[in-house]
C-alpha cells in the first residue's frame, strides 16, 4: 500500500496552478467547514467573498491535479483556500499546512523566484507584481490577484500579506536543522542555498528526504553539492551508503575521521562523489572537484550532527 | 540500479539515440497511421499527424527536481519531454532549459500555457522559450481546457496559429481534465489542433476511450497522462497483490501503465518522474508484456472497486448538486473512498463531520432509488446507504 501512494504520487501527470482554478471552489463549498485559520475581513477593503474551502490529502488533486504531488512530498495535510475581493480585484490566498518548517522551507525554496523582490513577511517572503509568497512555521502561503495587471497589485499584496502573517501561528524562525549545514564563509556556501527535498533526495529513492547545499569549489565550474539524508534509524543510514557506494564507479574508501570511513567515486550523471554514515545520518557530496575542501566540510558538519 | 544495470542503460541508450535522431531532427512521416518501432529497449509510435516518433512512455518533468534525471533519461533513449509555463512557477521549465541546452535536438518538446494565462499567448510561450533555453518548441498545448468554447473561439484560435506562424512551435493542441470527450470531439471535429493530453487510466469512462479512438483516427496526437489512479478513492489492495506475487516481473504500477500502451490509440505517455528508480521501471515498462496474470488481477482490481471508484480525481462533477435534498453525494463518495481505499474509517469520519450540515446524510430521504446518478455508472444508490450505515 505504501509503495502504491508513493508511486501513486509520482505519477500525476499534467497539472496546472491554483490561480485558474477559483471555479473549482464553487463545487468544494460543502467541504468548507473546517477551523479557519484566516478572517472574513482584512483592514484595506479585503472582503471574503465566498467561505474557505478545504482540502487534504485525499482531495489536493482535485483542485491542482499533479502538482499535488509536489505538497504531498512535504507532507501536506490541510489547505484553507480563501478569495477576498477588494475594488473588483479578487485575490486567492493558498494556505497550505506541511510537516514541519522543515517542509515549508523546502515548498517554498524549490519554487522560489529569486528576481523578486524581497518581502519582510513570513520567514522568508517575495513578492511580484502578480504574486506574494512567504512561509511561516509549518505554513506555506501564496496570494495570486485574478487580474495580474492591476496597477494596485504590489500595494495590495504588501498589505493583505502582511495582515495574513498576523494569522499564521508558530514562529518565523528558520527551522533549526539547516544549520546542520556548516555555513562558515570559510566553507564558501553560497547564500540560502539550504534546500530540504521531502523524499527522492537528489532523484534517487533510496535517499529519502533530506537536506542539500551549494558550495563553491576549486578547480570546477559546478559548485558542490553537500547533502544530508536523514535515515529512519542508524542501521537504515549504513544501508543507504551501501547503496549510494554501489552506484559510484571505481569506488574506493575514504577515511573523515579515525571513526567515520565512507566511500568516494564516479555517480553518473554526478561526477565524483562521497558518502559517509554517522548516526542515522547518511551525507556526502556530488559534483567534487576539490576532495580536501569537501572533507573540510564534513567535519565540520559531523560536529553539527552531534 | 547497480553497476551492471547501469551499463546495460548506458548501452541501451545508446542503442535508442540512433532512432532519436532520426525522430527529432525534422523527419517527419506524413501518414497519421501509427506505426511502431523499436531501438535498444524503448519502442516508439508516431505521434498522430505530426510524423514525429516518440517513445511510449515519456518523460512527465512536472515534479523533476533535477536535470541529470533527464540527462539520463534521454541517453536511456526517451525523447518525448513534457513541462509547462505553470510547474513550479517557471523552476520548472528552468530546469528543463538546462538539458535542453545539449539535448535540444534528441527530444520533442512540449510545453503549455494555461487557459488562464491565453491573454498573450505569444509573450508567454517567449517566456517559456528563454527558459527551456530554445527557439521553439514542438508543441504548445492550451493547458486544462474543460469546455469546447474555450478551442473554438476566434481569438484563441488566432493566437495558436499566431504562435505557430512565428515558428515558436511546430504543433498546437490542448489537455485537458475535466470535460474530456467533449474537449476531444471538439478538437477531432475542428480539425485545427494537432494534439491532445488526455488524462486516461483502466478507470477511464467509455466515451473517453471511444473519443480518443475517434480523435485518432483522424490523425489527433494523443498523449496519455494521469495513468494511475487516487488510492483515496480507490482500494489497491487486489492490484496490491501482483506486487506481492513475488513471482511477477511487473510491478502494479508497471501494469496499470502498460494497460494504457495496449491501447493502439495513445501515442505516449506521460508518467511523472522524480527518480533514478522511477525511470528505470518505466523505461522497463516497453518492453513488457501485459501476461494472463496481470490482466486478471486488473480485472480482479476492477470488479473489487467498481461499486466504488468516482471518477472525481479526473475532473468528473457529474453528481454534483443533483440531489433535491441538498445531500453532497460527490464528497459523500470520497468520504466512503477513505474507507474502502485507505481502510481508514476515521479519516473518513473526519472528512464526513466537516461537510455543511445541509449536505449530509442525515437530509437523505433515503429514496428507493437514488435520484442523483452517476455518468459513469456507479451504484448511488447502494453507495448513499453503505455510506449511512457508516457515518450516520
Amino acid at each position: 500500500m505504501k509503495y502504491f501512494f508513493k508511486r501513486f504520487k509520482r505519477h500525476a501527470a499534467a497539472g496546472f496552478l491554483l490561480i485558474m482554478l477559483c471555479s473549482a471552489v464553487s463545487v468544494k463549498s460543502a467541504h468548507a467547514q473546517g477551523a479557519n485559520l484566516l478572517p472574513e475581513n482584512f483592514d484595506g477593503g479585503f472582503k471574503q467573498t465566498k467561505p474557505a474551502a478545504f482540502y487534504d490529502q485525499g482531495d489536493l488533486f482535485e483542485l491542482i491535479n499533479g502538482q499535488a504531488v509536489f505538497y504531498l512530498s512535504y507532507g501536506f495535510d490541510k489547505l484553507e483556500h480563501t478569495f477576498y475581493e477588494k475594488a473588483g480585484n479578487e485575490f486567492i490566498v493558498d494556505v497550505y499546512r506541511l510537516r514541519d518548517t522543515l517542509s515549508a522551507l523546502g515548498s517554498f525554496r524549490q519554487q522560489k523566484d529569486d528576481e523578486a523582490e524581497v518581502l519582510a513577511v513570513g520567514t522568508e517572503g517575495y513578492l511580484i507584481d502578480y504574486l506574494s509568497v512567504f512561509y511561516k512555521d509549518r505554513y506555506y502561503i501564496e496570494i495570486i490577484p485574478s487580474d495580474p495587471e492591476n496597477e494596485n497589485n504590489i500595494a495590495d499584496l504588501k498589505l493583505l500579506a502582511a495582515q495574513i502573517e498576523g494569522f499564521i501561528p508558530g514562529s518565523t524562525d528558520l527551522p533549526p536543522e539547516i544549520k546542520m549545514l556548516p555555513d562558515s564563509q570559510d566553507f564558501g556556501m553560497i547564500p540560502d542555498s539550504e534546500m530540504y527535498t521531502g523524499e527522492n533526495l537528489l532523484s534517487y529513492t533510496f535517499l529519502g528526504h533530506g537536506l542539500t547545499g551549494e558550495y563553491t569549489q576549486k578547480g570546477g565550474e559546478k559548485t558542490l553539492k553537500v547533502f544530508i539524508s536523514f535515515a529512519e534509524s542508524a542501521d537504515h543510514a549504513k544501508k543507504i551508503v551501501a547503496e549510494f557506494n554501489s552506484k559510484l564507479e571505481s569506488s574506493d574508501s575514504v577515511k573523515l575521521t579515525g571513526k567515520v570511513r565512507g566511500f568516494k567515486g564516479e555517480l553518473p550523471y554526478r561526477g565524483n562523489s562521497m558518502v559517509f554514515n554517522y548516526k542515522q545520518y547518511a551525507f556526502g557530496c556530488l559534483g567534487c572537484t576539490d576532495e580536501k575542501g569537501a572533507l573540510k566540510i564534513f567535519k565540520a558538519l559531523l560536529e553539527n550532527l552531534d | 540500479m547497480d553497476r551492471t544495470d547501469r551499463r546495460g542503460f548506458m548501452k541501451s541508450g545508446a542503442a535508442a539515440g540512433m532512432g532519436i535522431a532520426a525522430a527529432c531532427t525534422g523527419t517527419k512521416n506524413n501518414s497519421s497511421v501509427q506505426k511502431k518501432s523499436e531501438s535498444g529497449n524503448i519502442r516508439y509510435r508516431t505521434l498522430g499527424s505530426t510524423g514525429y516518433e516518440v517513445s511510449e512512455i515519456g518523460f512527465g518533468a512536472m515534479n523533476t527536481r533535477n536535470a541529470e534525471l533527464i540527462h539520463a533519461a534521454i541517453d536511456a533513449g526517451i525523447n518525448y519531454v513534457d513541462t509547462a509555463h505553470a510547474y513550479m512557477r517557471g523552476v520548472n521549465e528552468e530546469i528543463v532549459g538546462t538539458v535542453m541546452k545539449t539535448k535540444r535536438d534528441k527530444v520533442f518538446l512540449t510545453t503549455k500555457i494555461g487557459v488562464w494565462q491565453s491573454k498573450d499567448i505569444s509573450g508567454m510561450l517567449a517566456e517559456s522559450l528563454k527558459r527551456l533555453q530554445t527557439d521553439h518548441v514542438d508543441l504548445v498545448l492550451l493547458h486544462a481546457v474543460d469546455d469546447r468554447e474555450s478551442i473554438v473561439s476566434e481569438e484563441m484560435v488566432e493566437k495558436f496559429a499566431e504562435v505557430k506562424k512565428k515558428g515558436m512551435t511546430r504543433f498546437i493542441g490542448v489537455s485537458t481534465h475535466s470535460n474530456q470527450s467533449v474537449v476531444l470531439d471538439e478538437v477531432t471535429d475542428g480539425k485545427f489542433w494537432d494534439a491532445v493530453l488526455v488524462g486516461y487510466n483502466y478507470f477511464s469512462s467509455k466515451d473517453v476511450s471511444v473519443s480518443i479512438k475517434r480523435a485518432r483516427e483522424a490523425g489527433v496526437a494523443i498523449i496519455g497522462m494521469k495513468n494511475l489512479l487516487n488510492p483515496a478513492t480507490n482500494p489497491w489492495t487486489p492490484l496490491g497483490d501482483i506486487r506481492e506475487d513475488k513471482s511477477s516481473a511487473m510491478k502494479p504500477t508497471q501494469a496499470l501503465i502498460k494497460w494504457v500502451l495496449e491501447d493502439p490509440n495513445v501515442d505516449t505517455t506521460i508518467p511523472g518522474m522524480e527518480s533514478f528508480e522511477h525511470l528505470a521501471d518505466d523505461l522497463a515498462v516497453m518492453k513488457m508484456e501485459l501476461a494472463y496474470d496481470h490482466k486478471r488481477a486488473l480485472r480482479q482490481y476492477g470488479e473489487a472497486v467498481k461499486d466504488h471508484y468516482c471518477c472525481g480525481l479526473s475532473g468528473c462533477t457529474g453528481c454534483q448538486e443533483k440531489c433535491p435534498k441538498g445531500v453532497n453525494v460527490n464528497e459523500i463518495n470520497r468520504c466512503l473512498g477513505y474507507v474502502y481505499g485507505y481502510g481508514n474509517t476515521e479519516l473518513a469520519r473526519e472528512n464526513y463531520d466537516r461537510l455543511d450540515p445541509s449536505s449530509k446524510l442525515e437530509n437523505c430521504a433515503d429514496c428507493s432509488e437514488c435520484s442523483v446518478k452517476c455518468v459513469n455508472g456507479l451504484n448511488l444508490t447502494e453507495n448513499i446507504r453503505l455510506a449511512r450505515s457508516i457515518f450516520v
